[in-house]
């Protein structure tokens, strides 16, 4: 089978300069930055001096010191060993509810986007019943249903999160179907299976990868959002999106519990983002113009 | 000349006589402050934290609806504010028969309706037949109580049985006068802008945001100093603070106690720390094991450091709370309730049925804060004791629905009471609310109850409610806690504004300074 | 292009049946009633038992599901009132709808001009500094709550400034514009990254097609190549996200709602479901399917003109 696509070959190599290295640096940095943060959260987490659930109510509300490294919360809890603990489970649940709800998703839509038809109907029907319903609503309900532990936030989590994936590589391929090198490979044979799995998917999918990376703290700030109306983690777990909501009340007055916890929102969340744009620019590499 | 001058003497000390005579009672008394009231102004304040329900007096529960109509319109009588007692409100008096069956009380004159319509017999035989039918209040009131107009001035409620707690429970928002013409004609329409004949009404109403009041006119007694009052809705704690600091609101409510002292060092405002008729508890399930065990309940009770509580959830803003009723009329100052003592808690606990420690679960409303931190302060607190604790966050309609179906270990609850009498918060210890709750009974209490609602003097009755009280001290089925008191920031150019113990406010009383 | 609408609006009118039946089935499977919750703690059994006569919910749940789909079409009756605020759900619903339009509309149009200025601006000039910086930017900005957003914008923008008002909806036209300007933008921060995300990503999938660079060997000049078919064709997803989050800003919005005082429909819907008032989830939940339903249709309506290749037949 020949191979066709941008992947492999440069078909007008004539007054551009590509630049397309075989792993992108982005690719690199994020796949480093994951690496790191795993390290320290699993690892790091029994290093610590303080366990994260050890109430302390002589000390506070402190700020950081020699002592606490990033002060206490209202009970007196050490925020440092909170936060690494934290870290943990909320790797833990980026990790897993994006890959099922992004798994899910892709195939759905890229089914229902190459073959059209009823399957296609059926399925953005009951996206558009699904998305009728607000993500949180969905989610209070199936939580009073289940309770308020891990599993039952994953399965609701994941009910509402397949659907932008399923959209956004739908409305891919159906571009992308229709272009040159798909009507070529057809005319060399290609059967359908192959032709979606190995040349389609690959190129539509770089927009769901973005939206991954951003969703994979999209769930964890689900979970505090959910913590604020009173259907989140039970405490006194250590998770950052609990913290938040526990540290809400405390922000005017100590907003290290808040502001602690969202600062590793943004570095885990920003390194997730750089790995996803790494992956983006390894599956449909830019060029840089000579001329622009 | 003589005569003369001391007829002009004469006519001068008529002359102030008559003036003194008329000037209203407000610009001689003002109970808050040295100044003088000043009529005029808006005031900006913030309501509870939901919005208003329902504007018909004798439906809601939520306390924005409720302060709200408090101040719309009249009711037969008012909590006083030490809510040691209740005043008459639109009925100017009353007397009991010998027999204590009939009850006749005489109308003010003046009661005038916001419209400009007077106030009839009619309208108030209206609202209270419409208040003892009324599915969400009516059971405060016997079941066979009969109102009877007698002429345009005078009613009577004839009762099959003496009821000690009549006069008190009619001191509440349900027993709020309507127009009964208004009200038949205009239909359900008629809660968008209600026509009552209280110190304020409706001038426009925003749902979800905010409600603006303005001084009804026609009001029968003193007119409220304020032009309007404009009542936000503001849930979120922190922008309620930041809007009050910023000068948006002159009165917040609810002030987090995390910030009262924050609020309170402020320049031009001051926090008010206003005792409530409230208790937070927590109820155990005395049928399931090992909550059947007394023991274990006392053991419960007695390693519970209600003090530390209080520092850690209410920054010290609190008492601790020594038996499940709110510090409120025959409330027993000697009763000891369960001061912490670890080593008679591990005593109970070895009298007791349990050999180890065991598992138990405390349930609560998972979006009150106060309530998980009191939860995550158990958890370390009987952990010494052997018990491990488990914190199961839920819905609030989910909790009471496992509340009333016995299905529960520990429920973290409150009490509170809008009226003065005691029987409210009482009907927790009533079998009919501890049956469905946990399937057990007391009879001692259930007689004593149903015997004090016949006891019209007040030291038999108060008596029995102590004896009660210490019944259920034995019994112990609730963990009583703390009474928390309501902030409530207030600018220094606002004066009159006291929060009652039944937790609403009189805005007729207030005024704004420059 | 006749048939294909007629069909959109047969499904349409399947999925509305779908989603009463499911929100029907839904919501009563959750514990709780509005009775225990409308009434006080100590009101003794019988009373309760005699609201849930009144809404019916003591029958047979197949006729609680006839009665609930009656209320739907006549407002005044019982099933169609709302139990928590004794009016018309009809009417509770439509009083919140005008503050969640205009915020919607107001925060898809900021959001929409940060994604524009961000994935133009950026995908010009890839891999270069500035491209970096923003990618990393927007990457941050999705990454922080919503009520962090909006609590620095009000202690900036308003409470240093003076620039806009704190919180609340204002009294007239002009006024809501000034009190949502803040919210808007809460919400457009987060919208606005992820738009300009994958609006930089389609711009750059599409710069690299074999018919840009024939159209710029063609002679074509730079900025009608740029505007005519580079940006035309890239629209196909950032459309696709903003129909999503067209939906989102309908219904999602609780927090930024409660944070800045807004009396809006998402924290009517939260309310209504910790509440459990029944008609108007109802009612709330079947006008999210028409608003939703309309964009998903306006949405694959306009594929076609953006990509003449997919084609609806």
């Amino acid at each position: 089978m020949i191979e066709l696509g941008y992947l492999k070959e440069d078909w007008a190599a004539e007054g551009t300069r590509k630049v397309r290295p075989r792993f992108p640096a982005a690719l690199v940095l994020g796949t480093v930055g994951v690496i790191v943060l795993s390290l320290l959260f699993m690892i790091g987490a029994h290093f610590l001096s303080y366990a994260p659930n050890d109430q302390d109510m002589d000390n506070r509300l402190q700020a950081p010191g020699p002592l606490h490294w990033l002060g206490t919360d209202n009970y007196g809890r050490d925020l440092f060993s909170r936060l690494l603990h934290g870290g943990r489970i909320d790797f833990q649940i980026a990790i897993i509810a994006t890959f099922f709800t992004f798994t899910i998703g892709m195939t759905l839509g890229a089914l229902a986007g190459f073959y059209e038809g009823l399957l296609d109907t059926l399925l953005m029907r009951v996206v558009d019943v699904l998305i009728a319903f607000p993500d949180l609503i969905l989610v209070i309900v199936i939580v009073g249903l289940l309770g308020q532990d891990l599993l039952g936030l994953y399965i609701a989590l994941g009910l509402v999160g397949w659907v932008p994936y399923a959209r956004l590589v739908r409305a891919e391929i159906l571009t992308a179907k229709h272009r040159d090198y798909i009507l070529a490979a057809r005319a060399l044979g290609c059967n359908n299976s192959r032709l979606l799995w190995h040349h389609l998917l690959p190129h539509s999918i770089s927009q769901a990868i973005i939206y991954a990376t951003s969703s994979v703290i999209f769930n964890i700030l689900a979970i505090s959002s959910l913590g604020y109306l009173g259907v989140g983690i039970r405490p006194p777990q250590a998770e950052w999106g609990a913290m938040i909501a526990e540290g809400r009340s405390f922000i005017l007055s100590a907003p290290a519990l808040v502001l602690f916890p969202v600062l590793m929102l943004t570095v885990t969340g920003v390194t997730f983002s750089v790995l996803g744009d790494g992956l983006a620019e390894l599956l449909q590499p830019i060029r840089k113009r000579l001329s622009h | 000349m003589q005569p003369l001058l001391f007829r002009l003497q004469y006519v001068m000390m008529v002359w102030m006589i008559l003036i003194t005579s008329c000037i209203p009672a407000s610009s001689v008394v003002s109970s808050t402050s040295a100044a003088n009231p000043k009529s005029g102004r808006r005031l900006v304040m913030t309501l509870d934290l939901k919005p208003i329900s329902t504007l018909d007096p004798v439906v809601p529960s939520d306390n924005s609806a409720i302060w709200t109509i408090l101040n719309l319109y009249d009711q037969l009588f008012r909590v006083a504010k030490d809510a040691q007692s209740v005043e008459p409100d639109a009925v100017e008096r009353y007397e009991v028969s010998d027999d204590s069956l009939t009850y006749s009380f005489v109308l003010r004159d003046g009661l005038t309706f916001s419209d400009g319509t007077p106030v009839t017999m009619d309208d108030v035989i209206f609202s209270l037949q419409r208040m003892l039918s009324s599915e969400h209040w009516g059971w405060l009131f016997p079941e066979d109580a009969v109102v009877q107009a007698v002429d345009a001035d005078s009613f009577r409620i004839r009762l099959s049985q003496p009821n000690a707690s009549l006069i008190n429970n009619l001191a509440g928002f349900w027993s709020s006068i309507i127009p009964r013409e208004s009200f038949e004609t205009i239909g359900v329409n008629f809660w968008e802008k209600p026509i009552g004949s209280g110190p304020f009404r409706v001038k426009e109403w925003v749902r979800g945001d905010h409600i603006t009041l303005e001084r009804n006119p026609y009001y029968w007694g003193e007119p409220a100093y304020l032009d309007e009052v404009e009542l936000h809705l503001v849930t979120d704690d922190n922008i309620r603070m930041l809007k009050f600091q910023a000068g948006e609101l002159d009165v917040a409510t609810n002030v987090p106690f995390n910030q009262v002292a924050a609020i309170d060092a402020l320049d031009s405002a001051s926090v008010q720390i206003a005792p409530l008729l409230s208790v937070d508890f927590i109820a155990m399930n005395a049928s399931r094991p090992p909550l059947d065990d007394v023991n274990v309940r006392m053991a419960l009770n007695y390693a519970t450091d209600k003090q530390a509580i209080i520092d850690a959830v209410l920054f010290g803003f609190g008492e601790q709370a020594t038996m499940n009723w709110p510090k409120m009329m025959f409330w027993d100052e000697q009763s000891p309730g369960y001061p912490y003592n670890l080593d008679l808690a591990r005593e109970y606990l070895r009298k007791s049925s349990v050999t180890n420690g065991f598992e138990i679960t405390y349930a609560y409303r998972g979006d009150s804060i106060p309530d998980a931190q009191i939860g995550v302060l158990l958890q370390e607190q009987w952990s010494q004791i052997g018990i491990d604790v488990q914190l199961e966050p839920m819905e609030a309609t989910i909790l009471r629905e496992r509340l009333f179906s016995n299905d529960f270990d520990l429920v973290k609850a409150f009490n509170s009471s809008d009226v003065i009498d005691p029987s409210q918060p009482t009907a927790s210890f009533l079998c009919r609310m501890t049956q469905p709750v946990m399937g057990v009974c007391h009879e001692g209490i259930e007689q004593l109850y149903a015997g004090s609602e016949t006891m019209l003097a007040r030291e038999e009755r108060e008596a029995a409610f102590h004896e009660m009280m210490r019944m259920a001290q034995e019994w112990a089925i609730y963990i009583p806690v703390y009474y928390a008191p309501a902030r409530t920031a207030i600018s220094d150019r606002v004066h009159g504004f006291q929060v009652l113990p039944t937790g609403n406010f009189r805005l007729w009383e207030v005024w704004v300074e420059n | 292009m006749n048939s294909y609408l007629l069909q959109r609006l047969l499904q349409f009118i399947a999925v509305l049946l779908g989603i009463t039946i499911f929100t029907f089935c839904l919501i009563r499977l959750i514990p709780g009633d509005p009775c225990r919750m409308t009434h006080g703690q100590f009101v003794p059994a019988e009373a309760i038992e005699r609201c849930r006569m009144k809404y019916g919910l003591d029958k047979p749940i197949l006729q609680q599901f006839f009665i609930s789909f009656g209320g739907l079409f006549s407002s005044s009756s019982i099933a169609g009132q709302s139990i928590v605020y004794q009016r018309p759900a009809m009417s509770v619903f439509a009083e919140r709808l005008p503050a969640t339009l205009l915020l919607a509309g107001y925060s898809c149009i900021l959001a929409v001009l940060i994604a524009l200025v961000i994935g133009l601006s950026t995908a010009v000039r890839p891999g270069s500094l500035f491209d970096r910086s923003m990618s990393g930017a927007t990457a941050a900005a999705l990454t922080l709550p919503s009520f962090v957003i909006g609590l620095l914008l009000i202690i900036v923008f308003s409470l240093k400034l003076h620039l806009f008002p704190t919180s609340g909806y204002g009294k007239s036209f002009w006024d809501h514009l000034r009190h949502l300007f803040l919210p808007a933008l809460t919400l457009a921060i987060s919208n606005g990254a992820m738009l300009a995300r994958v609006l930089r990503r389609s711009l750059l999938n599409v710069m690299d097609s074999p018919y840009i660079l024939t159209a710029h060997a063609k002679g074509v000049p730079k900025r009608q190549v740029f505007v005519h078919h580079v940006f035309r064709n890239s629209l196909i997803s950032p459309v696709t996200l903003l129909g999503l989050q067209i939906a989102w800003l309908c219904s999602g919005t609780v927090v930024v709602e409660t944070v800045f005082a807004l009396p809006g429909l998402g924290s009517l819907m939260v309310q209504s479901v910790l509440d459990r008032d029944y008609p108007v989830i109802q009612i709330t939940v079947i006008c999210f399917a028409v608003i939703v339903g309309s964009t998903s249709l306006l949405i694959d309506l306009i594929y076609p003109w953006i990509d003449p290749r997919v084609r609806h037949d």
